[in-house]
């Protein structure tokens, strides 16, 4: 892969192009990262690639070794894994509540501590997601309880 | 990440439970130990104190609720199973334990329904008891994970407005 980097002082935007032959995973890896940058994700559903603003996003499910993206109205799909979107996403307020998913803070509805000290979180869609033990602990963290 | 057990932390448990459950005993051994000393091997010495078997077959039943404790609320063994289905289980099981282990070693007459009244008795309120610091210390929990959640959308929507 070469990295082109042009230098023009009279250019008025950042302009970034992808020059490839076919649109493999690895160049769409390539444009998710870019992506991020704008604080957009980049989804499948029926075959059609979306533009997802992070800010919709309510959580994201891994579901074999595929990610489902979930917002209000739908859900999409992406060919990233969920450690990845979790490195990457991390400093966008997103966290990992157990092995399957990554959910957003700004998200939450409700929080719900359970007997097995695991926590009930209710986001703004009205689902439930359970945040297992080993993850309830770094929330509370997070969230400055503990 | 949560901090894994090792099997110190069990023999914690254990001991914890052992030491209350001796505490507990001494205490009824000194206000009942000489009138129950002629049925219950327990309180076979008078207000003596507890005869070593005793002690050890108490040790063993604090072993036990401890590993029925990692059986139902850790998910090494059971994976999917509702939080108070977990805790009937776990309670039955060391119901009967305490049961098979009071007819096998006469903790007390099996044959009179009085001493089983008191076994129930006892158990009920330590249950009740139990429950009621749970309920408070999940109260407390939630009250303050409802804080933090209530800081950190104040936090984020100073952050839009900025």
């Amino acid at each position: 892969m070469k990295i082109e980097i042009l230098v023009d002082e009279k250019a008025e935007d950042l302009t970034v192009s992808v020059t490839c032959r076919h649109l493999t995973p690895g160049v769409e890896k390539i444009l998710i990262a870019l992506r991020m940058i704008n604080h957009q994700l980049t989804a499948k559903k029926d075959n059609e690639i979306y533009l997802l603003d992070m800010e919709q996003v309510i959580y994201i499910e891994s579901v074999d070794r595929k990610c489902f993206i979930c917002t209000p109205d739908e859900v999409y799909e992406t060919e990233i894994r969920l450690y990845e979107l979790e490195q990457r996403l991390e400093e966008y307020g997103f966290f990992r509540v157990s092995k399957s998913f990554l959910i957003q803070l700004r998200q939450i509805q409700s929080l719900k501590a359970d007997i097995n000290r695991r926590i009930r979180v209710t986001m703004s869609n009205g689902e439930q997601i359970i945040a297992s033990r080993q993850y309830a602990q770094e929330l509370k963290k997070r969230l400055g309880v503990i | 990440m949560e901090e894994r057990k090792n099997i110190f932390d069990y023999l914690a448990q254990a001991l914890t439970v052992f030491g209350f459950a001796m505490a507990v005993l001494n205490v009824f051994c000194l206000l009942f130990g000489e009138s129950a000393k002629e049925v219950s091997a327990m309180f076979a010495l008078g207000r003596k104190g507890i005869p070593a078997e005793i002690v050890f077959q108490f040790a063993a039943v604090s072993v036990l609720i401890t590993v029925f404790r990692f059986v139902f609320f850790t998910d090494v063994f059971i994976r999917n199973m509702k939080v108070w289905l977990r805790a009937v289980c776990m309670l039955a099981l060391v119901v009967m334990t305490i049961a098979v282990f009071a007819v096998t070693f006469q903790w007390f007459p099996a044959n009179l329904w009085q001493p089983w009244a008191m076994f129930f008795l006892c158990f009920g309120l330590s249950v009740s008891g139990s429950y009621g610091v749970m309920s408070v210390k999940e109260k407390t929990e939630n009250r303050r994970l409802e804080d933090a959640l209530k800081r950190l959308k104040s936090k984020e929507e100073r952050q839009n407005e900025q």
